[in-house]
């Protein structure tokens, strides 16, 4: 049953998945993005420290989110007080950093902090890179702009499914697909964004 | 009654927290899930997502407002509904052992705290009443049970269709969610 652990990839999209309703544009993808990966290098690193004294799955799951919603509490007023009008669009998906499941499924065989951290930033890059993917491809379908600049002749709009939760889950559905596509099963393991 | 209904509606179909908002969305990848446990499932996060917004509630009303600690809403809540899915587990230990595995595995841990993470941060940011939290925890969860039932059985399905090598798994899980989800937006004119 325990499929979670099984692939970088699937822990990936299953973690954009989440991010579909607000990363509608590159700006709040990159932003949403950022914000997750910054808490999830640093509660991994500090749930790193505390590994040795959790044994069962349940119970790392249970400490993993108390730690990471400490970091997103952080997150959030940080990202508030930056840029406030993102933090707006975002809504709560900016605090439901929180129980990201990027965060929360990761495999229990690192030790120490050295290779958590490490550990923590690929998955944060290929994260904040699919999310920011993704919003580009989102705005550009929507309203023809990728981070605000003009793409597509104005006035042109491809479809404006894209902006919504359906749009992100079939684009984030091909893409997945493609993933495979171009990456033939190497034993199993697949460590490519998309 | 009439605005209860349209509530219903409205949690349920348009705003279902798996199609329209994502929350808890993680629960829909299981590909082995038969729809009985989905439909067991389901009610038990119904019942979690109604013990944490009332919870949080309480909580942001006797606690967090008055001492002006709104900025520990997130940990707050986080906590609230960890502890109402622990309690709901120990009682599903003793009255059904079986559904509690299902529960225990991380995804479905996860999903269940995200829904309910997910309805409290709303409760908070449309400032609804006990009543109306506890009705949002409700519908809300009812609506999660009728997602991953609706999922379940296409899971079953897609397992004996004959779908292209590299949409197997992840890809057309994720693409039937969207077509799902589209169904569910046909609601939109109702509520």
């Amino acid at each position: 049953m325990a499929k979670w652990n099984d692939s970088p990839l699937f822990r990936l999209a299953l973690a954009a998945c989440a991010a579909l309703v607000a990363a509608t544009n590159a700006v709040n993808g990159l932003t949403l993005g950022l914000a997750t990966g910054c808490v999830l290098v640093l509660s991994g690193a500090v749930a790193a420290l505390l590994d040795n004294f959790i044994a069962d799955e349940k119970g790392r799951v249970v400490l993993f989110m108390v730690i990471s919603a400490v970091f997103a509490g952080i997150a959030q007023m940080i990202v508030k007080a930056v840029c406030g009008g993102t933090a707006a669009a975002l809504g709560i998906y900016l605090p439901m950093i929180a129980v990201n499941c990027l965060l929360l499924a990761r495999p229990a065989d690192e030790n120490g902090v050295g290779p958590a951290v490490s550990d923590g930033v690929k998955q944060a890059l290929g994260f904040i890179c699919l999310v920011t993917l993704l919003g580009a491809l989102r705005e550009l379908m929507d309203v023809g702009t990728v981070f605000g600049a003009q793409v597509l002749p104005k006035g042109l709009q491809l479809t404006a499914m894209a902006a919504l939760p359906a749009g992100g889950l079939l684009l984030l559905g091909l893409l997945a697909g493609l993933a495979n596509l171009i990456k033939p099963k190497r034993s199993g393991k697949e460590d490519e964004a998309a | 009654m009439t605005r209860t209904l349209l509530f219903l509606v409205s949690c349920v179909f348009t705003q279902n927290f798996v199609f329209a908002r994502l929350l808890g969305s993680s629960a829909l990848f299981d590909e082995d899930r038969r729809v009985e446990t989905a439909l067991g499932l389901g009610l038990v996060t119904a019942v979690i997502m109604t013990l944490a917004s009332v919870g949080c509630w309480a909580l942001d009303r006797y606690a967090l407002t008055p001492m002006k600690a709104e900025y520990l809403r997130v940990l707050a809540y986080v906590a609230v509904s960890l502890i109402a899915a622990v309690l709901v587990g120990l009682c599903l230990k003793a009255a059904f052992p079986k559904l509690n595995d299902a529960l225990n595995e991380a995804g479905m841990l996860i999903a269940v705290n995200c829904a309910a993470l997910g309805v409290a941060l709303l409760n908070a940011e449309a400032g609804y009443g006990i009543a109306d939290a506890a009705l949002h925890g409700l519908f809300g969860g009812l609506g999660f049970m009728l997602a991953i039932t609706l999922m379940a059985g296409v899971q079953e399905r897609i397992k004996y269709s004959h779908i292209p090598e590299p949409m197997k798994g992840l890809p057309i899980t994720l693409i039937s969610a969207s077509l799902m989800a589209l169904a569910f937006m046909g609601f939109m004119g109702i509520a």
